[in-house]
């Protein structure tokens, strides 16, 4: 490619640029891909919860990601998922180490589900649909794209659970003292409500952007 | 030929990721020890009422609480005879455990504490709040620990019930009594013995 | 009336003129339909039969006026207020979903806004009644398409969400009704100490108290403030079955089955059911098999399925009375009978086509 082809692309239409955004909008894991739901419903009721998974799900994309996209050309096309497998894994009882580790309290608000970042879809879905078939570097922000696409998913769901589930964000009191907690905010069906609220809203956007 | 680089690969891939595991293990395994033992040591320090600090949590069981293994049952002795232990079983949705403490005398509670619930948020969940397990405070288990209707207990074997909860609260009070009488006359044993 | 009309008819032309006030068209629409009847004119060939949606709707609230009345008699003038809470919030979603939609404003909401406030609890807060409306006419309908498209009946799904969103306020404020002189006719509620209690229901789970059917069938029982007054319900029952408005065999099938199931199940295999007269009386059975089982939206169509969804309905009911942590089970048994109804149906037309004869 000619230097003068690269000056006249603005960044906006780089490959880089639009492996990097992919995740946030256009294909968006949640409301575009539908995936990874099981962990936005149970863990998204305290804010500090939904960051700490975000966190934990985007440090999995982005590592696996690279490992399976250096590897894609020695990875046998017959094990490829038994591959991801391993590598996922790995990078997920590192995070589920680490967080029992330094941060307890919120190993055990998670619970299981940070070992079950393991059957996330996003990580396998990007490994294959995406790092298999491109470089390291472009898989790389390709997943952190992913990865960040999914937390801010996270925290919009606990922004609306934490603060009328509990009446508090992130630990603090922020309703006042008469607020009556919406228990169901706080367990699953009241993320369901929440996830197809959001979904709606973000498709009656999505099309109207399209057209 | 195919299949022997296959094989390769999987025997390659699998060594070096458990390398790299047990590494992570290697380095957090301690903290993950120390963080487990600190928070079963805090539970049992609140339930004998022996006040700490964040840092000193440690130092302060070790030189108040001695340990008592019976069976399979650990139980924590403070200095003046209050014994604690743990229990677990089933709550109306969910495993409810905690750690319980009972006076010098074996026949009274000194405390509840639960360290885990599941039951219904603002309803069968209270069974955690303090409001809740501060009543328990010198009642009887003997001849058993009876749960009243909110406002009407009086005797010294009765707590209030939470109004609304009735499965959490009796499932509580069935989980309680099995274990403290059963622990209390374990204890009694043991310290007949000597 | 020629008043109301000249105007409706003014701000009609205004707002067909102006491009901002056209969306608000469906309401002008629905009030002009309200105030002086469809103005549309058919085509051949007509309908002898005149029962619209709309007339049926009517019955249904003529049907439920007895006990509306007696419940402000039990409860207090309190009772008005949470209706009117209803009906404006709830009546709020349906104009925007309608503005939103550029579609008429339907009538299946009248029914709604009057059955929902009648399952909640007498000390309800009025907020939550807003709440409860609100989600209730918007995920149980709305988002389904509208009347006649809901798979679930849009007053149980807002009653559910209460129950699970606020268990505290939903299960604590039973209250013991009026019995003398005027009573609620000239209170405004009954005074806030004199009052929590316990629910049939609740006093036989916890402390095998059976209430007179007496007072089960002349509301003196605790209970949400429709539920009570049970001679009103059946009443109204029957009045629907009489104007066949509803079909008699799901009821019969859903109270025949919770009145000789507990028999059976004590018998064959030692259950320590409440027997079966009691269950009829108490609870919110008697309102839901007359008037929620048989939405005609959420029920099946076939006549086999009706019986079939209606001993369904009983057996869940009471298995869900007797042998879980919930005290009452007739909402969540139709909310999951009404989700069962398409599938009762298909099987049932497969049965008979199979036989190779015309239904």
């Amino acid at each position: 490619m000619s230097p003068k082809k690269t000056v006249k692309r603005s960044f906006r239409h780089t490959k880089w640029f639009k492996a990097l955004t992919a995740g946030l909008w256009q294909d968006h894991p949640t409301f575009c891909m539908v995936l990874g739901l099981c962990s936005i419903l149970a863990i998204t009721n305290r804010m500090g919860n939904a960051i700490a998974m975000g966190l934990g799900v985007t440090f999995c994309i982005v590592f696996s990601s690279f490992f399976v996209s250096l590897f894609r050309n020695v990875i046998p096309s017959r094990v490829r998922m038994l591959a991801y497998m391993v590598i996922i894994a790995t990078f997920v009882i590192c995070v589920d180490r680490f967080l029992k580790a330094y941060f307890p309290p919120i190993s055990e608000e998670l619970g299981p589900y940070v070992g079950l970042i393991i059957t996330n879809c996003i990580i396998m879905g990007r490994a294959e649909a995406y790092a298999i078939k491109n470089g390291p570097l472009l898989s790389v922000l390709d997943g952190l794209g992913c990865g960040i696409g999914y937390t801010l998913m996270l925290i919009l769901m606990a922004l609306v659970r934490e603060t009328i589930g509990f009446g508090t964000l992130l630990g603090y009191r922020v309703m006042s003292g008469s607020w009556v907690n919406w228990v169901v905010m706080t367990i699953a069906p009241g993320a369901f409500f929440l996830l197809g609220v959001y979904m709606w809203i973000f498709r009656t956007i999505a099309k109207k952007t399209e057209a | 030929m195919k299949a022997l680089k296959i094989i390769l690969f999987v025997l390659v891939m699998g060594t070096v990721s458990s390398v790299m595991l047990v590494g992570v293990n290697s380095f957090t395994g301690p903290l993950i020890f120390k963080n487990e033992e600190m928070k079963l040591k805090s539970a049992v320090l609140g339930a004998l009422e022996l006040g700490y600090e964040k840092g000193n949590a440690l130092a302060v069981f070790d030189g108040k609480v001695r340990v008592l293994d019976v069976d399979k049952t650990k139980f924590f002795i403070s200095n003046d005879g209050a014994a604690a232990f743990e229990f677990y079983g089933p709550g109306l949705w969910g495993p409810i455990s905690g750690v319980a403490s009972i006076n010098p005398d074996l026949k009274s509670i000194k405390a509840i504490k639960i360290v885990y619930q599941e039951e219904t948020p603002g309803l069968g969940g209270r069974i955690a709040e303090h409001s809740f397990l501060k009543q328990f405070q010198g009642k009887e288990f003997f001849p058993k620990l009876v749960f009243m209707p909110e406002g009407k207990s009086s005797a010294r074997n009765e707590v209030d019930a939470i109004t609304g909860a009735t499965g959490s609260s009796k499932a509580l009070e069935r989980l309680l009594n099995e274990v403290l009488q059963k622990n209390a006359s374990i204890l009694k044993e043991q310290l007949n013995k000597r | 009336m020629r008043f109301i009309k000249n105007t409706l008819d003014k701000v009609k032309i205004i707002a067909g003129n102006n491009k901002y006030l056209k969306t608000f068209k469906p309401v002008l629409n629905a009030m002009d339909e309200f105030f002086f009847g469809t103005d549309k004119v058919t085509t051949l060939p007509h309908i002898v039969d005149n029962m619209d949606i709309k007339r049926l709707m009517s019955l249904v609230i003529i049907a439920l006026l007895p006990v509306t009345i007696a419940s402000i008699y039990f409860w207090g003038l309190r009772v008005l207020l949470v209706i009117m809470v209803s009906y404006a919030f709830g009546g709020l979603i349906e104009v925007c979903f309608a503005v939103f939609r550029k579609k008429e404003i339907h009538e299946g909401f009248l029914v709604t806004g009057l059955i929902f406030p009648l399952i909640l609890p007498p000390g309800v807060p009025l907020w939550v009644v807003a709440v409860g409306v609100m989600f209730g006419v918007m995920f149980g309908k709305e988002v389904f398409g509208g009347t006649g498209r809901n798979i679930f009946n849009p007053a149980i799904v807002g009653r559910v969400f209460l129950t699970i969103a606020f268990p505290k306020i939903m299960t604590m404020n039973w209250q013991m009704p009026f019995n003398k002189g005027l009573g609620g006719f000239i209170h405004f509620q009954n005074t806030v100490d004199a009052v929590t209690t316990a629910t049939p229901l609740v006093l036989f789970k916890n402390q095998g108290i059976v209430t007179s059917y007496s007072n089960l069938m002349f509301g003196q029982s605790a209970g949400c403030i429709g539920e009570t007054f049970r001679v009103g319900i059946i009443a109204g029952g029957l009045f629907l079955i009489v104007m066949r408005i509803v079909d008699w065999r799901l009821p019969l099938a859903y109270l025949a089955t919770v009145f000789v199931f507990p028999y059976l199940s004590n018998h064959l295999i030692h259950t320590q059911f409440a027997l079966g007269g009691f269950q009829l009386f108490s609870g919110g059975l008697l309102l839901g098999a007359f008037f929620m089982a048989t939405d005609p939206v959420t029920s099946p169509f076939t006549k086999p399925g009706r019986w079939i969804s209606g001993a369904l309905l009983g057996i869940l009911t009471l298995l869900i009375r007797n042998l879980s942590g919930y005290m009452e089970g007739v909402m969540f048994s139709i909310l999951l009978i009404n989700a069962f109804t398409p599938l009762i149906d298909t099987a049932v037309l497969k049965a008979r086509y199979k036989k190779g004869r015309p239904r």
